[in-house]
């Protein structure tokens, strides 16, 4: 159900959801529990594309609902971290964007011990249309350079910060569009060659 | 799940940032930190501003002072600095062009070598070689042709004139026996009325042809 569109009907059927208490409770069910997520990530993208906000900590506004007063617990946070990692809607904020290592028993709880995430509102391919968006619009799109923090500048991309941008770049280097330019610590990017 | 990450893994391949590239990277990072400069200064020139009159205000002139040529030093860092990013986006600029510069020279050289290689396949002596071979091949049919139509004229020539006197001698003996009548250009014509519906044809279609042997009986 990741084609939910944002129209103002789903909107409204969103909102509607959200005061509904069943949602703050994990449910036991498989099926309805990954609807469920469906619904916590459509919100979530939701709330966050109106703000530009990244980052979803676990004391997330969101998890709150005082009008029903429901929030989410420590668990459901967790596994509800675990789905997002799990279909790539977010990373985890630590560590650069690098998956950490799982072993069999972990990979079903990819949120545990995840503080915060950085959460992709929009799709990652997305993100790497517009950023290569930007590279077209600045005459960059044929071996142009541009730093990380002129990128950061730019509306397109308000919100954003350092991180994201390392990750986001960093996956787009895949689709071979373009290229990191790594700071001298060899983890920064310092900017970026478009191609 | 976890072929997702997969797409996360830096693509090991040869890098294609040159030097030049980490040249313009600097340049324009420092542009950025000039930037970052300017309006950093600019938010204290602001702020100094405000104090100097507060100052004023509470009637501590000398301090006010002070800041004030505080101020007029760092709008002289300010100008400075300025200049130095114009300074910076000329050289980021020129480099740039630079760069655009070799890629014309480049394509304008990988062009020549496509000509030269184009020019390599056929060279003039191919050209002449071709040119003889097509010469000769049409002097040949020319040839052939002459061959044929002279190899074909004596005999057939005769032929012809004998045929043709044979015929014109058979026109002359018919035209002289049986001059033009009526009823024979009248049996020749027939078929080209066509208008008459062929109820009334019919009945008039089987007398002129009995008139016809009627006057082939008579002419011979």
């Amino acid at each position: 159900m990741e084609s939910i569109e944002s129209g103002s009907q789903s909107k409204n059927w969103i909102e509607q959801f959200y005061n509904f208490p069943p949602l703050f409770t994990l449910q036991p069910n498989p099926s309805s529990r990954k609807r469920q997520f469906e619904v916590w990530t459509k919100l979530l993208q939701t709330h966050c594309s109106k703000s530009n906000q990244f980052i979803i900590t676990r004391t997330e506004a969101l998890f709150t609902n005082n009008e029903i007063s429901r929030d989410l617990s420590e668990e459901f946070i967790t596994e509800l971290f675990s789905y997002l990692i799990d279909n790539d809607h977010g990373v985890p904020s630590k560590g650069g964007g690098s998956p950490k290592p799982k072993s069999k028993e972990e990979k079903h709880l990819s949120g545990q011990g995840v503080d915060s995430l950085i959460f992709w509102f929009i799709p990652r391919e997305r993100w790497y249309e517009r950023l290569y968006e930007y590279a077209k619009t600045n005459g960059l799109q044929k071996g142009g350079i541009a730093t990380a923090f002129e990128i950061l500048e730019d509306q397109a991309f308000t919100g954003m910060d350092e991180r994201v941008l390392t990750i986001l770049l960093n996956g787009m280097m895949s689709t071979r569009k373009c290229e990191v330019m790594l700071a001298n610590d060899g983890i920064t990017i310092d900017g970026v060659k478009f191609f | 799940m976890g072929g997702l990450f997969s797409k996360k893994k830096p693509v090991q391949v040869e890098s294609r940032v040159t030097e030049q590239d980490r040249a313009i990277l600097e340049l324009k990072k420092m542009r950025d930190q000039l930037q970052q400069y300017q309006k950093n200064v600019i938010r204290n020139l602001e702020k100094e501003r405000e104090l100097a009159r507060k100052l004023l205000v509470e009637g501590r002139k000398d301090r006010a002072k002070l800041l004030l040529k505080k101020k007029r030093f760092q709008e002289s860092l300010l100008e400075k600095s300025e200049k130095q990013l114009d300074n910076i986006q000329e050289m980021c600029s020129s480099l740039e062009f630079a760069k655009i510069e070799t890629e014309v020279l480049d394509s304008l050289k990988s062009g020549n070598e496509a000509l030269k290689k184009i020019h390599g396949m056929m060279t003039i002596e191919d050209i002449e070689k071709i040119l003889d071979e097509t010469q000769e091949g049409i002097e040949k049919q020319r040839e052939i042709d002459g061959l044929l139509s002279n190899n074909l004229s004596p005999e057939d020539l005769e032929e012809v004139e004998t045929e043709l006197e044979k015929i014109m001698a058979e026109e002359n003996v018919v035209q002289k026996e049986s001059p033009l009548s009526p009823a024979d250009s009248e049996v020749v014509n027939l078929p080209e009325v066509p208008d008459t519906p062929i109820s009334e044809l019919e009945p008039e279609t089987e007398r002129p042809s009995k008139r016809a042997e009627k006057v082939l009986v008579e002419a011979s």
